[in-house]
């Protein structure tokens, strides 16, 4: 199990990266996203995960603790869920309106704010 | 968009339903999966399809943030009751009772902090798809 | 003490009142300063009586410490906390002349009570999830600030900003789950009983963890390869607001780097990332001067040089790796962070004025400020002659101290750097005066009435002459604080102990042999011989 969840956050990281450099603000965001999920994912591994242990406290039958699963990582991870679902959301937000300032979605048209030298300043 | 007929039928029929799934979700989130966030998002689901279905002229008139700053009040007041007692912050309470009809009954105040939690997502949600949507125009 | 989630909820409940009372523009401003004028009395009391009687803690609806969501207020949570109202009831009061209609109707004022929030609560925490939550509140309250009534500049600034620092989150989850697999816990208190008898590969493997919080904070301070965002994002602030957010947002992070790397990680080989700071300050402090060197825009001069002046702060964190100097360089580091705060948020808010009264934020263009505004100039001189490090001023002293502390450890070259740095902020600094301040004029009166702006911007700069002065109390309770900083008992026997118990580190200062006390190094002569 934490193969494979090692194996989907490295393709998470990966994609997001890729996104990230890709010349388009939507895919910035996206890849951003995937960022998020993919963090969400190495707390779910390090909280354990693996699919025979249950929630503690529901099923008071339980006896072993080796049978439950940690409270914690899951709580983290709804936090960060909550957290990045409003933070992508101003993002997209703030993209959206970049392109409507700009009329374009690539980062390289974009005017870099250079500093300006006015070199016709007299005393 | 706004005058398919099938889609407004359709709305019609969702929009009930989702909004009863999610209340049922949002009663369930004490001690299984669900909660107010959840519930908040289904029926802000909810919402996005009557804006599809009739449009955004009526709905744009409502200041929807007032919803999620109300939320907010009732989440952080249940918190801090507690406080006033003489408990830590965020502490709850909870009342069992079984009644005579409806059976055992288990509340706890943490509910209406969850009401909270439902409020400000639906209020947050229901402001970017509006907002968003008269923007385009 | 369950008085301890004050600090953030009286701005959540202020920042809700006042988003319910959006249109009526007075009414917002008179809660605003209400809440923010007491809760300032609130937080100097709760120094005082940390300060007096020992680390405060706090649990959250009763779940006990290692696993519940816990507060703690200790002297070094308590002096930020303090700088934090202090400064932002300062900015509250001077924004009330600046801020427009349009972001009134934006939600200004909620907003800035959410960034308070954000900071006081970052402050306050005593995990390093719950410090994440505290960061993400922050950095969405300064969000949303960057973005009232913004302009095209402003929006494509705030969407670099708001990319640099998601990423920045991310690691900041990447580098909790790491850790708590490690370790098993993120409460600071017990990480820092755990970690000091880890040892092996696996304090090696915390070290490797700390890495990637390191990364984390360095991106939030703005240390040396990752301070690119800041001088692009912090002058499309809003006037007044960009004073606090340059004095508070960049400590913060500077807080977590001496909460986490000073008082958390202590496992075998945690030197190695102490000294990774010191390198990474070095370079920290010479590019954001070089930086500030070739901008004209006041604004940008002074964000360069919050990079700079951080990297005084980090190289302070850096010299703790030798015990031998370790509470001075921390309480120097502490000290260092008062005064900056101080100093930069007044430099901050002077600059302002400067535009509003010349309606240009170019200083080749400004000119002439000597003789339009002669109090705005004495401002200016003594904030800027204190930030460059100049003997009357707290700035001397604060810089004195990390210097001595370097010498005395054999850091030579940080040294050297520092003092370099100190030279080149000093000539930055003689820039904008000469250029704004002292030229002939030449531009256009504005006729701008800034009085109102002066009083709350002069309070700063009489704190840092009052900190330069008579600087005995300010550096004996850095010294306390960074005595219980450096050795965590007494802050793991308030979080974890059964609350009854003494606090170890909270021996008065007069019962440490003179001896002894490292101060004395810097400070010369002990306190009793002082009169």
């Amino acid at each position: 199990m934490e193969l494979l969840i090692a194996i989907v956050i490295g393709v998470l990281f990966g994609g997001g990266t890729y996104l990230i450099l890709r010349p388009s603000l939507i895919r910035v965001v996206m890849g951003l996203a995937l960022y998020s999920n993919a963090a969400n994912l190495v707390m779910i591994a390090c909280g354990g995960y693996s699919p025979d242990r249950t929630a503690p406290f529901v099923n008071s039958d339980t006896n072993s603790i080796s049978t439950l699963m940690d409270p914690l990582p899951p709580d983290f991870i709804l936090t960060a869920i909550v957290i990045s679902f409003a933070v992508n959301a101003l993002f997209l937000t703030t993209c959206y309106f970049v392109y409507l300032d700009h009329g374009t979605d690539d980062p390289g048209q974009l005017p870099v704010n250079k500093l300006k030298v006015e070199n016709d300043f007299v005393e | 968009m706004n005058n398919s007929p099938i889609l407004r039928t359709v709305v019609r029929v969702a929009v009930p339903i989702t909004i009863i799934v999610s209340l049922r979700i949002f009663f369930q989130g004490h001690s299984q999966p669900g909660g107010g966030f959840i519930a908040g998002v289904l029926v802000a689901a909810a919402g996005a399809m009557y804006l599809l279905g009739f449009g955004i002229e009526r709905a744009a008139r409502w200041a929807w943030w007032k919803i999620s700053v109300i939320g907010l009040l009732v989440s952080v007041f249940t918190g801090t009751v507690p406080l006033l007692l003489g408990r830590s912050f965020m502490d709850h309470a909870v009342w069992q009772r079984h009644l005579p009809v409806m059976g055992d009954i288990h509340l706890s105040s943490a509910i209406l902090f969850d009401v909270g939690v439902y409020l400000i997502v639906f209020g947050t949600l229901m402001t970017i798809f509006v907002e968003l949507g008269q923007e385009g125009r | 003490m369950n008085l301890l989630v004050l600090p953030i909820l009286v701005p959540l409940f202020t920042a809700l009142l006042v988003a319910l009372l959006n249109g009526r523009g007075m009414l917002q401003k008179v809660v605003s300063l209400g809440s923010c004028l007491w809760l300032t009395g609130f937080v100097f009391w709760l120094l005082l009586h940390v300060d007096k009687s020992g680390i405060e803690s706090m649990c959250f609806g009763g779940w006990e410490a290692p696993f519940g969501i816990v507060f703690v207020a200790d002297r070094l949570a308590c002096i930020m906390l303090c700088l934090s109202m202090l400064v932002g009831t300062v900015v509250l009061v001077y924004t009330f002349w600046t801020v427009t209609d349009i972001q009134q109707k934006y939600f200004f004022y909620p907003l800035f009570q959410i960034v308070l929030l954000g900071v006081n609560w970052s402050f306050l925490s005593g995990d390093l999830f719950n410090l994440f939550v505290a960061y993400e509140v922050m950095l969405v309250g300064s969000y949303g600030m960057m973005m009232v009534g913004a302009n095209r500049g402003q929006v494509l600034q705030t969407m670099k900003y708001i990319a640099i620092n998601t990423i920045g989150s991310t690691l900041f989850v990447v580098g909790c789950g790491l850790l708590y697999a490690t370790v098993g816990t993120l409460n600071f208190a017990d990480l820092a009983q755990k970690t000091a008898t880890l040892s092996g590969s696996r304090a090696g493997l915390v070290t490797a963890i700390s890495m990637v919080l390191l990364v984390v904070f360095a991106m939030k301070t703005a240390t040396f390869p990752l301070f690119f965002w800041l001088p692009d994002s912090y002058p499309v602030v809003p006037a007044g607001v960009s004073g606090y957010f340059a004095g508070l947002l960049t400590k913060v992070g500077v807080y977590s780097l001496l909460r986490v790397f000073i008082m958390v990680f202590r496992q075998d080989g945690h030197v190695f990332s102490i000294n990774v700071l010191l390198v990474l300050s070095g370079f920290t402090m010479l590019l954001g001067v070089l930086g500030a060197m070739c901008q004209w825009d006041i604004r940008r001069i002074l964000s360069w040089h919050i990079i700079s002046q951080v990297g005084y702060m980090v190289m302070g964190v850096g010299l703790a790796a030798n015990p031998m100097i370790a509470e001075v360089a921390i309480a120097g580091t502490i000290f260092y962070i008062v005064h900056h705060i101080i100093v930069k948020s007044s430099l901050f808010l002077i600059g302002g004025i400067a535009e509003r009264v010349s309606g240009t934020q170019e200083i080749r263009k400004m000119g002439g400020l000597l003789d339009m505004a002669p109090g705005v100039a004495l401002l200016f001189i003594v904030a800027s002659l204190s930030l460059a490090g100049m003997p009357p001023f707290s700035g001397f002293l604060c810089k004195l101290v990390l210097i001595r502390a370097g010498l005395t450890g054999g850091n030579y070259l940080i040294v050297f750097v520092a003092l370099v740095t100190g030279f080149l902020t000093l000539y930055s600094m003689t820039k904008i005066w000469s250029y704004a301040f002292w030229r002939n004029q030449c531009h256009k009166v504005v006729g701008f009435n800034y009085r109102g702006m002066m009083a709350p911007t002069a309070i700063l700069v009489v704190m840092t002459i009052l900190m330069g002065l008579y600087a005995q109390p300010f550096l004996s309770l850095g010294q306390r604080a960074a005595r219980s900083v450096l050795d965590p008992q007494g802050y793991i026997a308030a979080v974890l102990g059964s609350g009854d118990e003494e606090p170890v580190a909270d021996t008065p200062l007069e019962v440490s042999e003179p001896s002894r006390d490292p101060m004395r190094l810097v400070c010369g002569q002990p306190k009793e011989h002082r009169r």
